[in-house]
């Protein structure tokens, strides 16, 4: 939802960079978060380390678009929709970021889980999780490129799956901790990925509430489902 | 959003809850030209409303209506109904000049008459006779001066010549000039356009202070300038007026997309 046939061919100019920037920063998170998921999936160190090196660059382009939404401001005064894009761009590079963050801590704690033992890990569910993450991704950004009001309320409420899934898996790690002593360490770690998969479904929440307000030019209603009930689990 | 090839009613409020001035279909001609085509809408007590639009789409037209300025172009035909506090002004009875005393207005290019800042003052004052005495209209000067917010850079030279001030010290002198015949309403054709960012700070300051007691209508070419200091903002376009809202939604969430065209910098 790239706008244009400004007057001024020099702004149209400025708001595609910024957008192709976080086309590019949203593939790297996609990137980011396909590779901590094999490695779990399968149980190998599929280049964990090349993921955690990798998080630079996404720091990187964050800070690089949140600098040219400040100099658009600034420069070209951008108003109504205008406005809502540039402050819908440095908001969502900021979620990226901060998704991206999630992908490297998941690949620190994979490389404990697969020194320490990893009979733990739930490989199915939680690959199954990474794949509806990666979905609600997808459909939050093409709802972001092609300004689909719809498509970014299905994927905000697709959030209560990712809940749910959580919740399920949350359970079961602490089932299976207490009946392996051995396992507690990669167990507490486990707890800790799929707690990073449930906050980047949040993020990705996130990311099509901003592509609402774009559209809509106000912001959606404050009650996400939810169905996260993980905190009231003994 | 509205389309721009209907041609649609004004979108937004055209009423004020308490309205100085009432326009009813105001139509505005220049010999067989069409300058502004069936507007209505009111400029309520103590309102700011500022007129935005692109060059030659007839907000200074509009403006100009307001206290009869059109009446010295031959050509200009005005129709339509324009009320202050429920008067027809264009009632054949009504004198202009008291009308203008009431509905000032200040232009883009300060013109101050060559003469000291003190008679420039005084001039609407002494014409209107609102000064019994000599101290009296060295009250109203004073008064007026200050409200101005032009008093402590001149008190000590009220005999130097108005033309000698800058730039935006010639737009506050008009302005206390204005002032200094108690208008109800002040008219501002694009007031800052002549002046650097400090004196137009100034002014908009000035319109701040001024709002409790005056309605104020303000052309501007500065959008920025019209989200600063209006209660209001109306969009025409091409004589027509297209939008009028708080300066909060039209900058923000316009509702017709000749607006949204305008303030985003799309029309070509």
């Amino acid at each position: 939802m790239v706008a244009s046939n400004h007057i001024s061919s020099a702004f149209d100019q400025d708001l595609k960079e910024m957008s192709d920037k976080i086309t590019k920063l949203a593939e790297l998170v996609q990137k980011q978060i396909t590779a901590a998921t094999q490695s779990l999936a399968t149980l190998e160190d599929r280049g964990l380390d090349k993921l955690i090196k990798r998080d630079k660059k996404v720091d990187t382009l964050e800070a690089e678009i949140i600098e040219q939404a400040v100099q658009v401001i600034a420069l070209r005064a951008p108003r109504a929709e205008d406005l809502r894009h540039v402050l819908v761009m440095q908001k969502v590079a900021t979620i990226l970021e901060r998704m991206g963050d999630y992908a490297r801590n998941t690949a620190n704690r994979t490389k404990v889980v697969l020194v320490d033992g990893a009979n733990l890990v739930p490989v199915s569910k939680v690959e199954n999780m990474s794949n509806l993450l990666l979905t609600m991704l997808e459909n939050a950004l093409e709802a972001y490129h092609t300004g689909n009001r719809d498509l970014a309320v299905e994927v905000r409420n697709a959030d209560v799956e990712i809940d749910k899934i959580h919740t399920a898996l949350h359970k079961e790690i602490i089932q299976a901790m207490s009946t392996n002593p051995d396992g507690l360490v990669s167990g507490v770690h486990l707890l800790f990925i799929t707690k990073n998969f449930e906050r980047i479904g949040d993020y990705i929440a996130g990311i099509a509430e901003q592509v609402y307000f774009l559209t809509e030019g106000e912001f959606i209603d404050n009650f996400r489902p939810k169905a996260d009930k993980t905190s009231w689990n003994a | 959003m509205f389309d721009s090839n209907e041609k649609s009613p004004t979108v937004g409020n055209i009423f004020a809850e308490n309205p100085k001035i009432s326009a009813r279909n105001v139509t505005v001609y220049y010999g067989d030209k069409c300058a502004i085509d069936d507007v209505s809408l009111d400029i309520g007590t103590g309102e700011v409303i500022s007129f935005i639009g692109p060059s030659g789409c007839g907000k200074s037209t509009f403006l100009r209506c307001l206290n009869r300025m059109n009446d010295t172009i031959d050509i200009c035909s005005v129709a339509g109904d324009i009320r202050l506090d429920g008067e027809d002004i264009y009632d054949p009875t009504i004198e202009v000049v008291p009308l203008r005393a009431r509905v000032g207005i200040v232009f883009q290019k300060p013109n101050p008459f060559p003469k000291s800042i003190y008679d420039n003052v005084a001039y609407g004052p002494r014409i209107h006779g609102l000064a019994k005495t000599k101290d009296e209209l060295d009250d109203i000067v004073e008064a007026s001066l200050r409200r101005a917010g032009l008093w402590d850079e001149v008190n000590t030279r009220l005999d130097q010549s108005g033309t000698g001030l800058s730039g935006g010290q010639q737009q506050r002198l008009c302005i206390a000039r204005a002032i200094a015949v108690s208008p109800e309403v002040i008219l501002m054709d694009e007031p800052c356009s002549a002046l650097d960012p400090i004196a137009t700070a100034r002014i908009e300051e000035l319109i701040f202070e001024l709002r409790n007691d005056f309605s104020i209508a303000i052309v501007t070419q500065s959008m920025l300038q019209a989200a600063r200091v209006s209660d209001r903002t109306a969009y025409i376009h091409l004589g027509r007026l297209i939008e009028v809202g708080e300066p909060s939604s039209i900058f923000t969430t316009p509702q017709h997309d000749l607006t949204n065209s305008y303030i985003t910098g799309r029309f070509g």
